[in-house]
């Protein structure tokens, strides 16, 4: 280990000039009593970090607990975890109500025919006029498609039967 | 000036710091022993009072945060040179940034900084290589302080700022030169 010497002699080689300077502690003081307090006053500064930095003061009114309470959960360490908490469970609504959509779709189509008829049959007066007209003449077609006769000149029979005979002679 | 407790052994501190019914005592001791040497190193990095007071308590604090993860590779002492001077140059930078004034009122502010000291009662000599002291890089300026005023050997340097011996052999080298140059300059 190199000692005061050797340092010493090392600044007179490469500085005379400096080397001849007097040395201080760079012209600096301290207040007086400085080194006897510091102590203390660093093992206040611990003790204080280590203490939470939030109390709560015994309080009897319910509502200045509630409030005090409410304060507490909004210290950001809380208030985190709170943030948290609410996008979960919006989430989890969000999530859920989609199953529900299924579901009910999946329900819908196990239900009979029968099912659905005797339905609307019993709450008729809550359809639409319009949508029940259209529903009405899809039967209709669907049963004339069903009950037409097998060949066109069974339909023109039909309507020559329906003809007088003075209409016929006019359209000969 | 030095008090008594500087002659007790870092091994005996160390031992009291190792339980914690003793570890306040071994604290306490550490702080007495050494706030002195870490006090002045850091004042001659920041220069204020009131500035190397609030390092040098965040130094011992961030200390007494991490001592037990001190594994005595090195000495206590460079160890604690080395928080201290972490610290120290992590308030220079938060200077740094907080500064718009250019180089030549940086110098001048320094100047009138150590006027206002109240703590300051250098002479012309000492006000003029305070001010040759802040031309140099901090870098340059930690060398030449831990080897001119802590007069600290290359290799406990070494430990402190983990650069090499000839690295730092070389930053004292300019850092006199540049010093001397200014200082017949004036």
């Amino acid at each position: 280990m190199e000692n005061k010497d050797e340092i010493r002699k090392e600044l007179e080689e490469l500085s005379p000039f400096l080397s001849k300077m007097e040395k201080k502690k760079g012209g600096f003081e301290v207040p007086a009593n400085y080194f006897k307090q510091l102590p203390d006053l660093i093992m206040d500064r611990i003790q204080e970090e280590e203490t939470p930095s939030y109390s709560v003061a015994p309080t009897t009114n319910w509502l200045d607990q509630i409030i005090e309470r409410i304060q507490l959960l909004l210290q950001p360490q809380y208030a985190m975890a709170l943030a948290s908490v609410a996008i979960l469970i919006v989430a989890s609504i969000f999530f859920f109500g989609q199953n529900d959509n299924l579901t009910n779709a999946t329900t819908l189509a196990e239900v009979s025919d029968d099912e659905i008829s005797s339905y609307v049959m019993n709450n008729v007066e809550e359809f639409e006029m319009d949508l029940l007209m259209e529903v009405m003449d899809e039967e209709v077609l669907e049963a004339e498609t069903e009950n037409e006769p097998s060949g066109d000149e069974n339909y023109l029979d039909d309507i020559i039967d329906d003809l007088s005979d003075e209409e016929l002679e006019e359209l000969m | 000036m030095e008090t008594p407790l500087t002659n007790i052994s870092d091994d005996h501190i160390l031992g009291l710091l190792n339980q914690s019914n003793t570890f306040e005592k071994g604290f306490r001791m550490l702080m007495q022993k050494y706030q002195e040497k870490l006090y002045w190193h850091i004042r001659r990095m920041v220069m204020d009072h009131d500035d190397a007071n609030d390092v040098i308590q965040n130094c011992f604090i961030k200390v007494y945060k991490s001592i037990h993860r001190f594994e005595r590779k090195s000495k206590l002492y460079t160890w604690l040179y080395r928080i201290a001077t972490n610290e120290a140059i992590t308030h220079l930078n938060k200077q740094k940034k907080k500064a718009t004034a250019s180089i030549d009122d940086e110098e001048s502010g320094i100047s009138h900084r150590l006027e206002a000291d109240a703590y300051f009662d250098g002479d012309e000599a000492q006000r003029q290589l305070q001010k040759a002291l802040n031309t140099l890089p901090d870098k340059q300026r930690l060398v030449f302080n831990l080897r001119y005023f802590d007069e600290m050997s290359y290799k406990e340097m070494a430990e402190v700022l983990d650069t090499s011996v000839g690295a730092l052999k070389a930053s004292y080298h300019h850092a006199v030169k540049k010093i001397e140059q200014y200082l017949r300059a004036l």
